[in-house]
C-alpha cells in the first residue's frame, strides 16, 4: 500500500524537492527520447533513397551493386533470415536443455558451478566468437566442404552466441514457476520427469516463448559474429555451403565508404532490421503478459 | 502412466540433459582454451605498453587500451547520472507522473532490444555528422551510452524497488523531505544494486565493436584529446583478422586481453552479490 | 505568537524535553467528520475524535475498521498512499493539518510515530539518531551528542549500546530496535507520539519492557496508540476508542475514559467486543 510517493496533495512546497523533481524529470525525459531520436534519424536518412529510388527497387533490382546503380535487398534480407533461423533451431531445444539440466538434473553445486560458466559465457564479445569461427571453424569446414565462409559457419556461431542467453531466459522462467506446483505434483506422487512434463514446463510456457522471441532478435541483430564467417558474398544461396551475407554485415561492410544513395539505402536496410527486431521484442513483450495457467 | 514408465523417461531426460551440457561445456572450453594457447605467448609487458606497428601484425596496443579506457569513461559519465536519476523517477515518483513513466519504462524496454549495429548507425548520423562530433572517442562513448542505458536503468530501479516500503515510510514519519530522504537514506541502500548494474553495463560496453566501427573510427594512433578518434580492444580484434593478413597472433593476444578484463568485471559482480538467483526444483 | 500553519522550526535551543506539565485535559487534537478514502474504496467515514493532551488514547477495535488509516490521518503520512483522499478536517493545536498550506515536514517533526515493525534505518545506531536531527537543522556536533544520550537514556538503551554506537542498529535485537525507534522519534522534541501496535511484533518480554517505556511517556507526550490488545489498552490508556467497520467503512462507535469504556460501555457492540463475542 505504502509503495511509493505520490500526488494526492499538492506537492510539498519545499524547494530542494522541487529542484530534485526537475532534476530527474529532465534525466528521464532524455532517456525516454533516445528511442524517439534513434527512430527519427533513421526515418530521415533513410528518405533520399526511398525517395529516389523508390521502395520497389529495393525488392526487385537485379541484385546490390550501388556502384551499377543496383540496390536489391531481398538477398542479405534472406540471408539475415536464413541465419536467423538455422541459430534458433539449434540454440533453442540445447538452450532450453541446459536450462533443464542447471535447473533440475544437476547435482547442487554443479548446477550453481554451470550458471556461473554459462552467466560468464553470456557476457562474451561477439567479436570472439567471430574470430574464433574465422580460424577454427571456418578451416574445418573448408575440410569438409569448401569453401568454408558460408551460411553454416553463420549459423553454428550465432547459434553458439546466443546460447547462454537462451539458457538464462529459459532457466528464469522456470525458476518463476511458484513451488506450491511442485509441491502439489509431489502430493500427486508424480515423479521427477511428470512433474516437469506436466506441471513445469506447461507453467512456464510463456517465459519460454518469450526467452526464444527474445534470442529470435538477438540473433537478428547480430553484426561481428555474421561479418567474420559468413563470406560476405551478395546472393541468395543454393546450399549451406555456400557463402551470404547479412543486412548487418552489409551495413557494417560499406558504411564507411557509402555516400549519397548508396549511404541512404544502407540506412533503409537499418530501418528494416529495426522493424524486424520492433516486432520480434513487441511479441516478446506480448507473450510475457499472457497469463500462465498449466 | 507406470511408474517403471515413468523412471526409463526420467532417466532418457538426464542422459539428454546431462549430454547436451556436457557438449555445451565442452564447446566452449575449446573456444577458451584455443584463445589462451595462442593467445598466451603474445600477451606481455610491452605487448601492453607499445604502440602497434606495421597495421598492428608487430607491437603493442597500449594506444588501443587507453582509447577503450577513455570511451567507457565517457559512455559511463553520461550514462550513470542519467541513469540513476531515470531510475530513481521510475521507482520512486511513479505516481507522480503516471502515464509519462510508463511511456518511459516502454521505450527503455524497446531500446534494450534494438541491435547494435542499428546504434552505430543512428551514432553516425546524430552524434558524429548532425553534432559535429566527427569520428572520436566522444562520439563512440555518447552511442555507448545511448545502448547501455537500458541495462544501467532496469538494475538500479530493481534495487529501489527491493528497499523496504518502511524506509520511505519511516523517513517521512521522522518529517525528512524526499530530496534528503532520497540522498542520505534510499540511494546508499541501493548502492549495491547500482554498482552491479554499472559493472553490467560497463561489460556491455567493453565487449561492443558494431555500434563502434563509425562513431569512435579505427584510427591506431595514441588519442590526444576526446576529440580524437581511437579503436576500441574489440575493433582491432576485428580488424587484424579480418583486414591484415599475418594479423592473427596479435589479434589473438588482443582478444585474451579482451577476455580477461572481462573476467575480472564478471568477478567484480559476482563479489558485489550479482548472484545466481535460479533455485533448484526439488522435485522427488 | 503563532499564526495559525506555521509551525516553530527545530532549534537547538529546544533541547531542554524534560517534562512540559500539562495537567490541562483540555483537547488537543480535534478531528472531524473525517473521511479517508483509497480510490473508490471508503476506509473511515465520518470519524470525529478528540484527543486530550498528556494523555494515552488507545484505538481499538477489529482488523479493517480503519485505526491505522486514522493514525495515519493526523501526520498526513496518508500523502504518500497513491490515490488516498483525505476529507473533514483535524485540528491540532493551532494548526490546521489537511490544509495544503501546512508545513509537513514540521508537522511531522511535531507528531512522530512509530510503526508496529520496528524499522530502524541500515546505517549504525548514531547515525539513526544523527541524521534525521541533521536534516531538521541541528548542526552542532555537542548538541547532537547531548541528544543522543538524552534520548537513548530515556528509551533505556544508553547503558546497553553506549559502547557500540557505530555498529549496525540492524544487529539490536527485536525489542531494542523498537526502543531505538522510540528514541529516533524523542530526538526531535515531539509532542505528540502516535504509535501503531508497537508490541504487537516483540516477543512477551521485549514487549513489556516497551510498554513500560510507552507508559512512562504519558504527560510530556500525547501518545495515541492502536492496539489489538484490549488487557493492554486497559492497562495503559486513559481513554479508549473503538472503531467498527459498519456500512462498509470504519467508524467510531464508541469513546470513553477508560475506566467507563470497559465498566460501563453504552453501545451493545462494546460490551460484546470486550467480552470477546464479537470482533
Amino acid at each position: 500500500m505504502f509503495k511509493t510517493w505520490s500526488s494526492s496533495i499538492p506537492s510539498f512546497p519545499y524547494h530542494r524537492d522541487q529542484l530534485l523533481r526537475w532534476a530527474l524529470w529532465s534525466c528521464a525525459s532524455i532517456a525516454g527520447l533516445i528511442l524517439v531520436f534513434i527512430i527519427l534519424f533513421l526515418i530521415l536518412e533513410s528518405v533520399p533513397a526511398l525517395r529516389h529510388l523508390g521502395v520497389n527497387r529495393f525488392m526487385f533490382d537485379p541484385s546490390w551493386h550501388p556502384g551499377e546503380n543496383t540496390f536489391n535487398l531481398m538477398p542479405m534480407i534472406l540471408g539475415t533470415l536464413f541465419t536467423t533461423i538455422g541459430a534458433i533451431a539449434l540454440a533453442g531445444p540445447i538452450g532450453f536443455c541446459s536450462a533443464l539440466f542447471c535447473h533440475c538434473y544437476a547435482p547442487p553445486r554443479l548446477a550453481s558451478l554451470y550458471g556461473r560458466f554459462i552467466e560468464l559465457l553470456a557476457g562474451i564479445p561477439s567479436v570472439v566468437f567471430g574470430f574464433w569461427g574465422l580460424v577454427v571453424l571456418v578451416p574445418l569446414i573448408n575440410q569438409w566442404h569448401p569453401p568454408g565462409p558460408s551460411m553454416l559457419a553463420g549459423i553454428l556461431i550465432l547459434a553458439m552466441m546466443i546460447l547462454p542467453t537462451t539458457s538464462l531466459l529459459a532457466q528464469s522462467s522456470l525458476a518463476q514457476v511458484p513451488t506450491e506446483y511442485l509441491r502439489g505434483a509431489a502430493a500427486l506422487g508424480l515423479g521427477r520427469w511428470a512433474t516437469l512434463r506436466r506441471v513445469v514446463i506447461p507453467a512456464a510456457k510463456s517465459g519460454l516463448w518469450t526467452a526464444a522471441l527474445l534470442a529470435t532478435g538477438r540473433a537478428l541483430g547480430e553484426t561481428m559474429a555474421v561479418l567474420m564467417v559468413c563470406g560476405n558474398v551478395v546472393q541468395i544461396p543454393s546450399s549451406i555451403f555456400d557463402p551470404i551475407r547479412t543486412l548487418t554485415a552489409n551495413m557494417a561492410l560499406e558504411m564507411a565508404y557509402a555516400v549519397d544513395d548508396h549511404r541512404s539505402a544502407l540506412f533503409v536496410s537499418g530501418v528494416v532490421l529495426l522493424l524486424m527486431v520492433l516486432i520480434l521484442v513487441t511479441a516478446a513483450n506480448w507473450s510475457n503478459r499472457v497469463p500462465r495457467h498449466v | 502412466m507406470s511408474s517403471h514408465h515413468q523412471a526409463i523417461q526420467d532417466k532418457l531426460a538426464m542422459g539428454i540433459t546431462w549430454s547436451v551440457a556436457m557438449l555445451l561445456m565442452s564447446t566452449f572450453l575449446w573456444l577458451f582454451s584455443d584463445i589462451v594457447i595462442h593467445g598466451i605467448s603474445g600477451v606481455s609487458w610491452e605487448f601492453l605498453t607499445a604502440r602497434p606497428l606495421n597495421a598492428g601484425r608487430e607491437g603493442g596496443i597500449a594506444p588501443i587500451l587507453v582509447s577503450t579506457a577513455l570511451i567507457l569513461m565517457v559512455c559511463m559519465a553520461i550514462a550513470l547520472p542519467i541513469g540513476l536519476g531515470t531510475a530513481i523517477l521510475l521507482s520512486e515518483l511513479t505516481h507522480q507522473f503516471g502515464w509519462m513513466s510508463n511511456l518511459i519504462r516502454r521505450s527503455l524496454d524497446v531500446l534494450a532490444g534494438i541491435p547494435s549495429i542499428v546504434f552505430g548507425l543512428f551514432g553516425n548520423a546524430f552524434f558524429c555528422i548532425t553534432l559535429g562530433l566527427g569520428f572520436s572517442i566522444v562520439s563512440g562513448g555518447l552511442t555507448l551510452a545511448c545502448m547501455v542505458l537500458p541495462i544501467l536503468i532496469r538494475s538500479t530501479e530493481e534495487g529501489f524497488r527491493a528497499l523496504p516500503a518502511d524506509y520511505r515510510l519511516s523517513a517521512a514519519a521522522l518529517g525528512l523531505s524526499q530530496a534528503s530522504t532520497l540522498i542520505s537514506l534510499l540511494i546508499p541502500a541501493a548502492m549495491p544494486a547500482m554498482l552491479a548494474g554499472f559493472i553490467l553495463g560497463l561489460g556491455r560496453a567493453i565487449a561492443e565493436t558494431a555500434a563502434l566501427i563509425f562513431t569512435s573510427g579505427y584510427v591506431d594512433r595514441m588519442p590526444e584529446s576526446l576529440w580524437d578518434s581511437g579503436r576500441a580492444l574489440s575493433i582491432h580484434i576485428y580488424d587484424l583478422s579480418m583486414n591484415v593478413p599475418g594479423g592473427n597472433a596479435n589479434a589473438y593476444a588482443t582478444a585474451l586481453v579482451l577476455i580477461t578484463l572481462l573476467f575480472i568485471i564478471n568477478a567484480g559482480a559476482q563479489a558485489i552479490g550479482h548472484r545466481w538467483s535460479s533455485k533448484r526444483v526439488l522435485v522427488a | 505568537m503563532n499564526q495559525p500553519n506555521t509551525i516553530p522550526a527545530l532549534k537547538p535551543s529546544d533541547s531542554k524535553r524534560t517534562p512540559r506539565p500539562h495537567p490541562s485535559s483540555e483537547p488537543f487534537i480535534f478531528t472531524e467528520n473525517l473521511n479517508v478514502r483509497y480510490g473508490s474504496q471508503q476506509a473511515l467515514g465520518g470519524v470525529s475524535l478528540s484527543i486530550k493532551q498528556g494523555k494515552i488514547t488507545a484505538l481499538v477495535g477489529p482488523s479493517g475498521s480503519g485505526k491505522t488509516s486514522f493514525l495515519t490521518c493526523l501526520n498526513r503520512l496518508t500523502d504518500l498512499v497513491p490515490h488516498c483522499q483525505v476529507s473533514g478536517s483535524i485540528q491540532f493545536g493551532k494548526i490546521d493539518v489537511l490544509s495544503p498550506d501546512t508545513n509537513v515536514l514540521q508537522l511531522r517533526r511535531r507528531i512522530g510515530m512509530i510503526f508496529q515493525k520496528p524499522n530502524p534505518f541500515p546505517f549504525s545506531i548514531r547515525k539513526n539518531l544523527v541524521f534525521p536531527l541533521r536534516e531538521h537543522g541541528i548542526k552542532d556536533t555537542a548538541t547532537i551528542d547531548a541528544r543522543i544520550q538524552e534520548s537513548l537514556t530515556r528509551v533505556g538503551l544508553w547503558k546497553e549500546v553506549y559502547d557500540r554506537l557505530d555498529s549496525s542498529a540492524l544487529a539490536l535485537s527485536g525489542g531494542q530496535q523498537q526502543r531505538l525507534c522510540i528514541a529516533r522519534a524523542l530526538s526531535l522534541s515531539p509532542e505528540v507520539l502516535l504509535m501503531d501496535e508497537p508490541c504487537s511484533a516483540l516477543d512477551p518480554i521485549s514487549s513489556g519492557v516497551v510498554e513500560d517505556l510507552i507508559a512512562s511517556l504519558r504527560g510530556p507526550y500525547t501518545i495515541v496508540m492502536v492496539t489489538h490488545n484490549l488487557a493492554q489498552a486497559r492497562r495503559m490508556a486513559d481513554h479508549v476508542a473503538l472503531f467498527w467497520l459498519q456500512h462498509g467503512n470504519g467508524q467510531i462507535i464508541e469513546s470513553q475514559p477508560t475506566r467507563e469504556f470497559f465498566h460501563h460501555p453504552q453501545h451493545k457492540l462494546t460490551k460484546e467486543y470486550i467480552d470477546g463475542v464479537r470482533g
